[in-house]
């Protein structure tokens, strides 16, 4: 069996698809006429397996294809470090809010984010403090003076 | 009530001191941002709209639409300046705008670009004032059977325009119809799939799936080559500063009226057509009119023509997009789905019966389309230095901080910390599904469309309308038989002209589609029925009697047109 990224995909396709069709059969039958609650899933979920298992198909007759990250999970990571710790940044920004807020958390964010995808040295962070306090500063303004919306202030705010 | 007192309603609620600030402010950020490369027309008309919350609808949607034909412009400029178009709507705009631009001509260059921008945008206005209240007519005579059928219909293309890649379109498509499926069942309201998790009973909001999906994953790629988001946006060519002659460039444009007439048409046919939107219509606007063109050899080399089809056309797109959302209530491509959003969060429902029942946000909509156009030739012509100055900005930059406008634009949406939560879900979702090969616009589709679905479905049993209804409602089979050559059709692209059975495909499709047409009533679309059956029947037995010679394998002119992802 060859394992390439759509054999792996449609393996995952596949599974998602068994354990929802399996909760489908959970759900409660119909009454009065109504439409059965698992009758839409199962119309998208079959269909949805089918093909899942014509992508598995397809990808197994396919040439081996050598573009992309490569095999190796370090080389994958290095290929995706960018984009990998955005996220994780946005998580912690997530995580955080309660106690930061969206001004201090944003503030941070932002400028970890900028520094992180566009170097350390004093320069650059300086010109990313400043492109942090405008626009997260601006922003915060606008949302919460002009427009009157309720953004979290956090425990640290609140306690100042 | 008539086109005109319906007109007599809308302006006084649209024709504001604040409104027309608002849209001249819409405008220009839709202009600012089309200018940037890599930043998308969706990605300006989702952070406008947290900010139209506190506005009227009219306001909002006013706001929104200026947004949207600035950015259709916004793009022409970096793309004939420095040969890297704004948005992926000015791709052919490029063809001939950067060599006019290089050969020492840029002003002309931009004046038929602005000027083609315009006509296209005015002639749209006037096609949707006029079809979307029409076609709104028609949507009522559809009953949920066909409303499912067209949603069915409306997926099929989406996934179909993935080209090559179409077994992976159908599976995002259903993929998104999946999601939509998370929450709460739309017939009893019990949890659905929440696998315990009580928060996920309430389903996923819609702006924060669509934003997560395309706006959030979009701009974690565009960063993922750490060089690459390090550049300045523009590259390293430098704009000059620019004259544009309005009057002479005025005047070539319309001396090529035939062009813009046609493109702009075009663009309008491509809106309507559901996912199908201003990155497909501009090359294919470019097309005809190299084909339509007597001197075709100049296309490429700053032809007046390859500047007119694809920028008339682009703008055109976005009448046609609205059309579908005006009458149906159904969302063409991903800015109608946003501004569908937002006519939601304002409590407006569009429906066949939205504009007969609203008719001051519906003409208002119209009217606001018209005057955008207005707004982004004055606003164009003056800001036209400073907007290519914005290619100077570098990507990461720009990345960090939207990542953080749509944390903060999401949250005011419903004031739970779970949205935010949402948009990273769906942003890691969308990244994943990217890098894997997977169309995102189909997921986005599914998602939007899924709910509309399900609930026409649950409408059909209510109704105890039987399967039969597909084949016995005309408007149902219409829209599953095109529904099933939609999903021939990349194939059918593939091998025009290659393949002896790709000779056969459109006089089948019309012969076919005659028959629902028939059985539709009235006496006009039996009569066009007729027509259809007639023409597919002539072609056919033409095709059959003296077969058309196949192609060579390698034609530079068979274009293949495929969602941008």
């Amino acid at each position: 069996m060859q394992l390439n990224r759509d054999t792996s995909t449609a393996i995952v396709l596949l599974l998602i698809c068994g354990a929802m069709l399996i909760n489908t059969f959970q759900m409660p039958a119909a009454m009065f006429g109504q439409m059965p609650a698992a009758l839409w899933p199962r119309l998208i979920l079959v269909p949805l397996a089918l093909l899942s298992l014509l992508l598995l198909v397809k990808a197994q007759l396919a040439e081996p294809d050598d573009s992309g990250p490569g095999h190796g999970f370090l080389q994958w990571l290095t290929y995706y470090k960018n984009p990998i710790v955005c996220f994780a940044l946005f998580f912690l920004f997530l995580v955080t809010m309660p106690i930061l807020g969206m001004l201090i958390g944003g503030l941070l964010y932002v400028f970890i984010t900028l520094s992180f995808l566009g170097g350390w040295a004093p320069r650059q962070m300086l010109q990313h403090a400043l492109v942090s306090i405008f626009f997260v500063v601006g922003m915060w303004a606008i949302f919460t003076q002009l427009l009157g919306v309720f953004l979290p202030e956090g425990i640290l705010l609140r306690v100042y | 009530m008539d086109i005109f007192t319906n007109i007599g309603l809308a302006a006084p609620e649209l024709f504001t001191v604040t409104t027309m600030a608002l849209m001249m402010l819409g405008t220009f950020v839709g202009l600012l941002a089309g200018a940037i490369p890599g930043f998308t027309i969706a990605m300006a008309v989702v952070l406008v709209l947290p900010f139209t919350f506190a506005m009227s609808p009219v306001q909002g949607l006013a706001t929104m639409i200026a947004v949207y034909v600035g950015g259709l412009s916004g793009g022409l400029m970096s793309g004939i300046l420095t040969g890297i178009p704004g948005t992926p709507s000015s791709v052919a705009t490029t063809f001939d705008g950067y060599p006019m631009a290089k050969s020492g001509r840029p002003g002309l260059a931009l004046g038929i670009g602005v000027w083609s921008s315009f006509f296209g945008g005015i002639i749209a206005s006037i096609v949707l004032m006029l079809i979307a209240p029409q076609l709104a007519m028609i949507g009522l005579e559809f009953q949920p059977v066909d409303f499912f059928a067209l949603v069915i219909f409306a997926l099929t293309v989406t996934a179909s325009l993935a080209g090559d890649q179409l077994l992976k379109g159908l599976i995002a498509a259903l993929f998104g119809l999946l999601i939509a499926t998370v929450g709460s069942d739309v017939v009893f309201g019990l949890p659905r799939f929440t696998f315990g998790i009580d928060e996920a009973s309430k389903g996923f909001a819609f702006l924060p799936v669509l934003v997560g999906l395309f706006a959030f994953s979009r701009l974690l790629n565009d960063v993922r080559d750490r060089s690459a988001s390090g550049k300045r946006l523009g590259g390293d060519a430098s704009a000059n500063v620019v004259k544009i002659d309005y009057i002479a460039s005025c005047k070539l444009v319309l001396s090529h009226w035939v062009n813009v007439v046609r493109s702009s048409l075009l663009g309008v046919f491509v809106g309507v057509l559901p996912a199908a939107g201003s990155t497909i219509s501009n090359i294919l606007a470019y097309d005809q009119a190299k084909k339509a063109s007597k001197e075709p050899e100049t296309f490429g080399k700053g032809a007046v023509d390859g500047i007119i089809a694809p920028e008339a056309a682009n703008n055109a797109t976005a009448g046609g997009a609205l059309i579908v959302m005006m009458a149906l209530g159904l969302p063409g491509d991903i800015m109608t789905a946003i501004m569908l959003g937002a006519l939601l969060v304002h409590d407006v429902i569009p429906s066949p019966s939205f504009i007969a029942d609203e008719p001051t946000i519906a003409y208002s909509i119209f009217l606001a389309f018209f005057v955008a156009n207005f707004m982004m030739l004055f606003l164009q012509s003056i800001t036209l230095r400073g907007f290519v100055l914005v290619t100077n900005v570098k990507m990461y930059m720009l990345t960090a901080v939207i990542l953080f406008y749509c944390a903060v634009g999401i949250f005011a949406l419903n004031n739970i910390a779970y949205d935010m939560w949402t948009l990273l879900i769906f942003g890691v979702l969308g990244f994943v599904m990217r890098a894997l090969g997977f169309p995102i616009v189909p997921i986005v589709m599914g998602v939007v469309l899924g709910q509309i679905a399900e609930v026409r479905l649950s409408q059909v049993f209510a109704r105890g309308d039987g399967l039969d209804a597909f084949l016995t409602r005309p408007w149902a089979l219409f829209f599953i038989l095109l529904s099933g050559f939609s999903i021939m059709f990349p194939s059918y692209q593939k091998y025009r002209g290659q393949k002896a059975w790709a000779h056969y495909f459109v006089p089948i499709l019309l012969i076919v589609l005659a028959f629902p047409v028939f059985m539709m009533p009235g006496t006009i679309r039996p009569i066009i029925a007729g027509l259809m059956l007639a023409t597919g029947a002539i072609r056919l037995i033409m095709q059959i009697r003296s077969p058309k010679p196949l192609d060579t394998p390698a034609q530079d002119d068979n274009h293949t047109y495929t969602l941008e992802s």
